[in-house]
């Protein structure tokens, strides 16, 4: 918030397709717009929901967003949604820092730094 | 005799130094807020949350966020959507939940944001059954902070 330009410039990260399909993979490497990599550690389940995430650092946004049911014929039974986000920008000594998370309702963790890292974390089954 | 002990003092001298942990720099001015609300309505339900924290010292300021937001159905259509932008002059997260069942819905909406002023949270939410008075609420938290001199 209180810096106009981190050091690292906007990256931003669609995971939505690589995310949203099933994995039964170990582990996996997701390539990022910028070229980067993250490693999901567990594999994801699929529940059939539309998911969708995008992580931008760097004056930016964090945004997740879910739509469960619905449709024609789909919305036969019960349905349950779930987002949430968080940033913490500032800085301290001259330097500037953010982080941004969102959180997948099946509570994995997708975070991005201003130094272009990224983390990849998904609960324990 | 009196080397070995001024070696032993610095010894322990040395080694208290290495364990001590930097010391926490005080906020100048800091808050926090936050705010939330659910509605139900039938068999649907919707409810959101907004936190943010700041912490302003000499090296500069620190500010958090956090927005989240659920819904549920027993029949029909449930979403929830959340947002956050950072930009220089105001953080500020948005968080929306809704359900739907045919007429019958409940919607949640929190918006939060901090800025150099202060941080504010409020919510709104909404519910309502066909024929019937719809349900509203609303809250608005507001925290001021001291403007550097």
């Amino acid at each position: 918030m209180t810096s106009s330009s981190f050091l690292v410039p906007v990256i931003t990260a669609l995971f939505a397709a690589a995310m949203a399909a099933p994995d039964h993979a170990a582990a996996k490497e997701i390539k990022l717009d910028d070229g980067s990599t993250c490693v999901v550690i567990e594999p994801e389940q699929s529940d059939g929901s539309r998911v969708s995430s995008s992580v931008t650092v760097g004056s930016g946004s964090v945004s997740s967003s879910t739509t469960v049911g619905g449709g024609t014929s789909a919305s036969g039974g019960s349905a349950t949604s779930s987002a949430g986000s968080s940033v913490t920008s500032g800085s301290s000594g001259g330097e500037s820092f953010a982080t941004a998370t969102v959180t997948r309702p099946d509570g994995t963790t997708i975070t991005r730094r201003s130094d272009g890292t990224c983390a990849i974390i998904k609960p324990k089954k | 005799m009196l080397r070995r002990t001024i070696l032993a003092f610095f010894v322990v001298a040395s080694a208290t130094a290495a364990f001590v942990p930097a010391e926490a720099q005080d906020c100048d001015a800091a808050g926090t807020v936050g705010s939330g609300g659910s509605a139900a309505a039938g068999g649907t339900s919707a409810s959101t949350i907004g936190t943010a924290g700041t912490c302003r010292t000499d090296d500069g300021t620190t500010s958090s966020i956090g927005v989240g937001g659920s819904a549920a159905t027993s029949e029909g259509k449930a979403k929830s959507q959340t947002k956050i932008n950072d930009n220089p002059s105001q953080l500020q997260g948005q968080s929306k939940a809704q359900a739907m069942d045919k007429g019958t819905f409940s919607k949640s909406q929190t918006k939060t944001k901090v800025t150099d002023d202060g941080l504010q949270s409020r919510t709104k939410t909404m519910s309502h059954v066909p024929g019937e008075k719809p349900t509203k609420s609303k809250t608005k938290t507001l925290i001021p902070l001291p403007q550097p001199e």
